[in-house]
């Protein structure tokens, strides 16, 4: 939350930075001829009244020396620590991550860290201590006594702390019960940090540089606490190359912002709604799209004739595929920027949008404004990008972002890595050739390390699956061993734990002086290799959760098709913009945006289909939905010819539906439907927010509602089939049964019979012999 | 004072206010905000959290969790807080042991366990209301020490108990309600709520049609399922103003509260009491079926769901449309229009989930367990429900395989850790933890006599581990000693699919045989001709109890008839649940042949042996017997001579304790003080149910195997004979 320092509550300190006012106002008062009666000084009567009036006004007025000055509160919980920072053992450590925007200039001795913490009763005073550290270098060092072992905050001042745009705050900590043979794990051993620990960070705004050639920033700034919030001004009668202009560089945005939330907004052209807190982007062509008049003052090169971009010196028109990209500060809010992309065609609005979001940037690309020739094209090379999530194929570490990491000590911190996996692995998915995923781990090891109880202990949600024992005395390098995960740990959404278990060889209770210098690595060549047959989890809505499944197989999204309605709302657009903005947060394009979009369900080979619509979808593609919309406020939901139900509400629901292309079992295509601004508001703030959208579970239909408390799963479209009734058996097997249940008649039986059959024609023939 | 004086007063005065005038809003907010709100209080107790008696900690450091949850609509308050009640050994150091009280792994207090708290003491500890989630764990963890040297982690000096006077105080203030279809089953039944679902069901008290009686049955089975293991107190409202979430159901014409509330619905209602298509302003087509929720007029913090239409056509509709999985969770708003209703398939046939229904393996996996990790010395041990089909008949000789896929890890000492299991708390097998680099996914399997194998089962797994070179005086770490039950372990039962009948004790393995199909598309409420509050009171007992014995994956399909509505189809092919006394329920009359005990004039005579029992009419009778129409389906009879009667007998099935009581026979007395079974069934008079659409296959006399088995030995000895002994031709 950012606040001016002169609104909202009224400290101390406060009052006091107004003493410089108030004896000001004496002075004038005392210098202009009156007469103060403090220090049997006289004064008048007059001034007296008006002297107390200022004094009252003046700090309600918010009259401050410095107006622009502004402060953030950042939670530890803001930082991600969820509950407690938990300082176990004899010696251990925890580090937060915080970001500086270049946008803040600080102002070091308003600025300050508070830390809440609570430690053990059974700590010595004299030899436990917490340390905290920025950036390596230690702030504050403070001994866990017993005043202080029951919730205590520091305040630490940020004054000659060497503060960065990124910083990293550690907590450390030198805990002991005892003097004498002590167990350096023993559970008496403990601080904990709260997370009602925060910064808070006094800063002055401070305008960023706006260039082309760091362009989306400061839109989009990865050091920011804040959501990017970005407004699109497009024209009232937008033509397809306009909203594909839009959605690239929406993705792109997306792209770029990727652990930050964004929430893109669109109003269209002309249509008054205040842009006070947004970066614009307008896109169009000037006779589209006349607010981009507004701004053609700011361009240097170029200005417009009878709507027409021309070359400001020669006024020869743009060619009619050429496309002009502009990015500038906003002429009446420095603060913001507005970025034109435009063109004297839709063709060359689309072309200024290719060339803004291709990637690797082209080098020429900066200043504040471009002209993108007719004749550009994008290089058409393949992406090398691989999908950072598992589905059929191996994946190394490195190829689903996670770098080499080491962990050192005895109270070494577990090893955490996300693994989204979007296929079945279940062994049930197919029982002749079963699914099988391997984790093939290359790890390393300190020497000097005790074999009997160090190890390396491998969890995947939370179940322990292996224990290697760390053995060898000189240490390891680059151990490779596999663990097969258990199919039945195997979900969509999974953590991977690796957590090394380093105690020192001198090591044990009485030991006072052993040294850790023990340490493990995690190696980013590290893999998960996939064997059997893995069975595709499709059709699911919700494996768009966290991955964007299926439609971010490519990085670049040349398998995605997305359709909007000729006449769509800003509601609905906003909706198109949340989507695919989520799609493009976890996705890093290494060539051009190659996604297409259409009015139409025309689509091209190869592609998953993304249909955003108010229900009036065409029969054609109708035929794969469980849910239709039949009459403006009526649905029809239908499973597989049996179950049918129509009914109809005030329409304040959104839905997500995902079904396979007809005749496609590996294509999808989901469709996004409502039919009032709550329902696409709430679609949109599912996917902007990154809590709610992370929560999504899987199911084939999701029921969306404005109130945001839940979302619906229409998960079970056809109950499973009927089990086989118990087989009864065989004729042999009822013998079978009834031989158990009488065993004299079996054993009298087959005597007789032996005897009847064999023995006696035997005897008999040897007696005719 | 002089002129002078009173100016400088004035001067300071004002000074001082000035200076303390921007402190006010701060000052008085801040006291808003700290001073206590008035709220209501939770207490939940150790015996909420399952231990009525304490928990005592025991070892060198252990620690006990109790998850507990915050309902939906509650803020919770600062005044909230942990009253541990504790007390240890005398004989645990001070400086070295203390009990950790922790909310959501925030250590809220940690107590020295020194002299002065060895006997029972009570020490209260504030809950702070941010740390608090939809889902919380309260735990306490020990760290106990009697010495300095060589010390026995599993010492019996080593307790701490948790005395059952131990609670967790939540204060809160219930928030406003915001009804919405969506949220639905919320806020009738919060998963995160306490105490019993508290629903009332207010339905016309004169003719009542068929179709409202079948909506009611639906809707109260419907809660029962949301409601599950939790209680549900289910009852008949004689006024919309019970203070308790209302179910109103019917026509508006049929239910005089439903038109009572015409002002208040979010669908208009015209002067004749019918339902007003909201955007055409007409009269919707009689057969559509009508749900709205809303807040209580009288009680804002109380809902209402109206059931209706404007025919009971559409009453019923609107029943089954609510608890048709999974188009109900497409509801959004305050109201739904069903238009078209078909029902949805069959829930099939014996598939009760997380049961083993079949003789074979089933493995965890089908039975919904998970894999699971204990770690540590002090490892607890985990706990399995495994449940069987009560049909899944295993002969007394035969026995039941438990095939354990289970791993531990590395460095564990192989004299002395082993994992060992238990069913029912009695020990099955034990298998040592010997292989150095630990196993993974190793395999115990074990036979268990199937006499010992019942319809719910406890399976516990008991990790016993030690570190490698364990030694009391060199005891180093156990932080890397764990073990794994994976769940593609299985459970093999032989045996046939069968189950003697009748029998009301099966209504407690999962109220077989009614919930066969676990949509009830096999059962029909009989009803009397002009039911009665108490008659309607137990219909909609037996329903929500049944509910919370079963899980429908597709919808509720239960009918509700009266013995002039009876058709051929229900009464020959459902089970029947016959509600009434027998002067007013005629039905009863044909189920007499097959009853035990006919209550006649204030008395009850026995039909075989003639014996007579010492009967008062305010005992409630339950009784199960085979349908007089069809051998292969059973009529439960729900009966009574008066109303006390009928309450005592719908209580049977409201009340935990009572129907946990229910034992095997075909007869069931409830008295004041809860059921008592009797068993009057005669040899021979058992029955195996199966249904119409299972065949059993020929069945083959077992005399004719003799038979059979002659002729297949002397078949056999013919064709050897003639291969092996053919007499040499004379040539």
């Amino acid at each position: 939350m950012v606040s001016r320092e002169s609104g909202g509550q009224f400290p101390i300190r406060e009052i006091l930075r107004h003493v410089p006012v108030f004896t000001a106002v004496f002075t004038f008062s005392a210098g202009s001829g009156l007469n103060i009666p403090i220090c049997n000084i006289p004064f008048d009567r007059r001034s007296l009244w008006g002297l107390a009036c200022l004094v009252v006004l003046l700090p309600l007025l918010g009259v401050t020396p410095d107006a622009d000055a502004l402060t953030r509160n950042i939670p530890l919980r803001q930082l991600g620590v969820k509950e407690t920072l938990y300082l176990p053992t004899v010696s251990s450590q925890q580090r937060v991550e915080f970001t500086l925007p270049p946008t803040w200039r600080i102002s070091p001795g308003d600025s300050y860290l508070e830390t809440e913490f609570q430690h053990s009763t059974e700590l010595l005073p004299d030899r436990s201590w917490l340390e905290i550290i920025i950036n390596e270098q230690s702030v504050r060092k403070i001994p866990l006594t017993r005043d202080n072992s029951k919730s205590t905050r520091v305040r630490v001042p940020f004054s000659g702390v060497p503060l960065r745009e990124t910083n990293i705050l550690k907590y450390r900590v030198e805990q002991h019960y005892t003097d004498k043979c002590e167990d350096p794990l023993d559970p008496s051993l403990w601080t904990q940090v709260l997370p009602s620990s925060h910064l808070v960070i006094a800063y002055t705004p401070v305008l960023p540089p706006v260039d082309l050639s760091a362009y989306p920033y400061p839109m989009i700034d990865s050091l920011a606490y804040d959501p990017a919030k970005v407004r699109f001004i497009l024209p009232e009668k937008y033509t397809l190359s306009d909203l594909q202009a839009m959605t690239l560089l929406n993705v792109h945005l997306g792209q770029s912002s990727r652990k930050r939330e964004i929430h893109p907004s669109l109003r269209f052209s002309g249509k008054g709604i205040e842009d006070s807190d947004n970066h614009l982007i307008l896109v169009g062509t000037p006779t589209d799209n006349p607010e981009i008049k507004h701004f053609a003052g700011s361009v240097l090169n170029y200005r417009l004739i009878e709507n027409r971009w021309a070359e400001r010196d020669t006024s020869k028109a743009m060619p009619e595929r050429a496309g002009l990209v502009l990015f500038f500060r906003h002429p009446d809010k420095p603060s913001r920027t507005v970025t034109l992309v435009t063109g004297n065609t839709p063709e060359g609005v689309l072309q200024a949008a290719r060339f803004l979001t291709t990637r690797p940037r082209l080098a020429e690309l900066k200043g504040t404004e471009y002209a993108v020739s007719e004749n550009w094209k994008p290089s058409g090379n393949a992406s090398r990008a691989v999908s950072r999530y598992i589905e059929q194929e191996n994946r190394s570490f490195i190829e689903l972002g996670f770098e080499t990491r080491q962990v050192e000590k005895i109270n070494a911190p577990p090893l955490t890595y996300a693994i989204p996996v979007v296929s079945d692995f279940s062994i049930a998915s197919n029982e002749i050739d079963p699914p099988r995923m391997t984790l093939d781990l290359t790890y390393s090891y300190s020497p000097g390390l005790n074999p009997e109880f160090s190890s390396l202990e491998l969890r995947f949600n939370d179940r322990a699956i292996a224990n290697i024992p760390l053995e060898n005395e000189n240490g390891q390098d680059q151990v490779r061993t596999s663990v097969v995960v258990p199919n039945e740990l195997i979900g969509t959404h999974n953590e991977l734990v690796a957590q090394f278990h380093l105690l020192p060889d001198k090591y044990g209770f009485c030991v006072d002086n052993y040294e850790d210098r023990s340490w493990g690595i995690i190696h980013n060549d590290s893999r998960f290799s996939i064997g059997g047959n893995v069975a595709s989890r499709l059709p699911d809505v919700g494996l768009v959760n966290s991955t964007g499944y299926p439609y971010t197989r490519t990085d670049n999204f040349e398998g995605l098709h997305v359709v909007i309605p000729e006449k769509a709302t800003r509601n609905l657009l906003e909706t198109v913009l949340a989507v695919t903005g989520r799609l493009g947060r976890v996705t890093l394009a290494d060539t051009d945006l190659r996604l297409s979009l259409d009015h139409k369900l025309g689509v091209p080979l190869g592609r998953d289909i993304l249909i955003f619509g108010t229900g009036d979808i065409p029969e054609s593609a109708r035929r794969p939905f469980l849910l239709n919309w039949p009459a403006p406020h009526a649905k029809l939901f239908h499973l597989d010819n049996t179950q049918a139900v129509r009914f109809s509400d005030d329409n304040l629901g959104a839905y997500l539906e995902q079904q396979f292309i007809p005749g496609n079992s590996r294509r999808v295509v989901t469709v996004i439907t409502g039919r009032s601004p709550q329902a696409f508001n709430a679609v949109r703030q599912l996917f902007e927010d990154d809590t709610r959208f992370e929560a999504m579970t899987l199911g084939l239909i999701k029921q969306v509602e404005p109130w945001q408390m839940s979302v619906n799963t229409v998960n079970e479209p056809v109950p499973p089939p009927a089990p086989e009734p118990e087989k009864k058996g065989s004729l042999i097997r009822q013998f079978m049964d009834f031989l158990k249940a009488n065993p004299l008649v079996g054993i009298l039986g087959s005597v007789g019979l032996l005897l009847f059959f064999f023995i006696i024609p035997l005897i008999l023939r040897r007696g005719k012999k | 004072m002089t002129r002078l004086r009173r100016y400088r007063l004035i001067l300071a005065l004002w000074l001082v206010a000035a200076l303390l005038l921007p402190l006010v809003p701060a000052i008085s907010l801040s006291q808003t905000q700290d001073a206590p709100k008035p709220g209501n209080t939770l207490p939940l107790t150790l015996a909420d959290f399952g231990e009525k008696d304490g928990y005592t900690l025991k070892t060198v450091k252990t620690e006990r969790q109790f998850a507990f949850t915050k309902p939906r609509n509650w803020e919770i308050l600062p005044a909230s807080s942990v009253a541990v009640t504790f007390q240890h050994s005398p004989a645990l150091l001070p400086e070295r042991s203390s009990l950790n009280v922790l909310v959501n792994n925030r250590i809220l207090r940690t107590i020295e366990l020194n002299d002065n708290n060895a006997t029972p003491t009570t020490i209260s500890i504030p809950v702070p209301p941010d740390i608090l989630k939809d889902h919380n764990t309260l735990a306490f963890q020990v760290d106990q020490h009697y010495t300095y040297q060589c010390e026995d982690p599993f010492s019996s000096e080593l307790w701490t108990t948790l005395l059952p006077e131990t609670r967790l105080n939540l204060v809160y203030e219930p928030q406003p309600l915001r009804p919405n279809l969506a949220h639905f089953p919320y806020p009738f039944f919060d998963d995160l709520g306490y105490g019993p679902t508290r629903v009332g069901f207010l339905l016309s008290q004169k003719n009542i049609a068929d179709e409202t009686l079948e909506a009611a049955g639906v809707v109260a089975t419907l809660m029962g399922q949301h409601a599950g293991w939790r209680d549900v107190d289910t009852d008949v409202a004689d006024s919309p103003h019970a203070d308790r979430n209302l179910v109103l159901i019917g026509t508006p014409k049929e239910n005089v509260h439903i038109r009572n509330l015409k002002d208040k619905q979010p669908l208009s209602l015209d002067t004749a009491g019918n339902f007003l298509d909201p955007n055409s302003r007409k009269e919707l087509p009689a057969d559509y079926g009508i749900i709205e929720v809303l807040a209580n007029p009288g009680h804002p913090e109380r809902a209402i769901l109206v059931i209706s239409g404007n025919s009971p056509v559409g009453v019923r509709r609107a029943a089954h449309f609510l608890a048709q999985n999974p188009a109900n969770k497409l509801m959004v708003g305050q109201y739904a229009i069903i238009e078209e209703q078909e029902p949805g398939p069959q829930h099939p046939f014996r598939l009760w989930d997380g049961f083993i229904r079949h003789a074979g393996e089933t493995s965890f996996a089908n039975m919904s367990l998970e894999t699971l990790t204990a770690r540590g010395i002090t490892a607890l041990p985990i706990y399995y429900n495994v449940r069987k089909m009560p049909d899944l008949s295993t002969p007394a000789e035969e026995k039941v395989t438990v095939r354990t896929v289970y791993s531990y890890s590395s460095q564990l000492d192989p004299t002395q850790s082993k994992l060992e299991v238990l069913l029912n708390d009695k020990a099955m097998a034990s298998v040592p933890l010997d292989k150095r680099p630990g196993e993974t996914q190793a395999v115990l399997k074990f036979e268990v006599p199937a006499e010992d194998f019942y319809t719910y089962n406890d399976l516990q797994y008991k990790f016993h581990l030690f570190p490698e070179k364990y030694d009391l005086c060199n005891f180093v770490t156990d932080v890397h000693i764990w073990g794994t039950v994976h769940n593609s372990s299985s459970v093999s039962v032989p045996g046939k699919i069968t189950a003697p009948l009748p029998d009301v004790g099966l209504l407690n393995d999962g109220a077989f045989p009614f919930a066969l199909f676990q949509d009830f598309s096999n059962l029909a409420f009989i009803m009397p001709p002009e039911p009665e509050t108490a008659d309607i009171k137990a219909m909609l007992s037996v329903a929500t109890r049944f509910g919370r014995l079963s899980k429908s994956r597709t919808g509720i399909n239960l009918s509700a008839v009266r013995p002039q509505t009876l058709t051929d189809a229900i009464r020959n092919d459902h089970h029947l649940v016959v509600i009434g006394p027998p002067k007013r329920n005629p039905i009863l009359k044909d189920f007499n042949a097959k009853m035990k005990l006919l209550v006649e004039g204030g008395s009850a005579a026995l039909r075989e042996p003639l014996s007579r029992l010492a009967y008062d009419p305010q005992q409630g009778i339950v009784e199960e017997t085979l349908s007089p129409w069809n051998d292969t389906r059973v009529g439960l009879i729900v009966s009574g001579e008066t109303p006390e009667a009928m309450k005592r007998a719908a209580r049977l099935f409201d009340d935990d304790k009572w129907y946990s009581a229910i034992e095997p026979g075909n007869l069931l007395v409830v008295n004041e003080d809860g059921p008592r079974s009797l068993t009057f069934l005669q040899r021979g008079e058992a029955r195996f149910v199966y249904p119409s659409d299972y065949a059993p296959g020929p069945r083959i006399p077992d005399w004719a195997w003799i038979i059979f088995g002659f002729l297949a030995f002397i078949g056999t000895l013919t064709i050897i004979r003639l291969i092996f002994f053919r007499k040499p031709t004379a040539k």
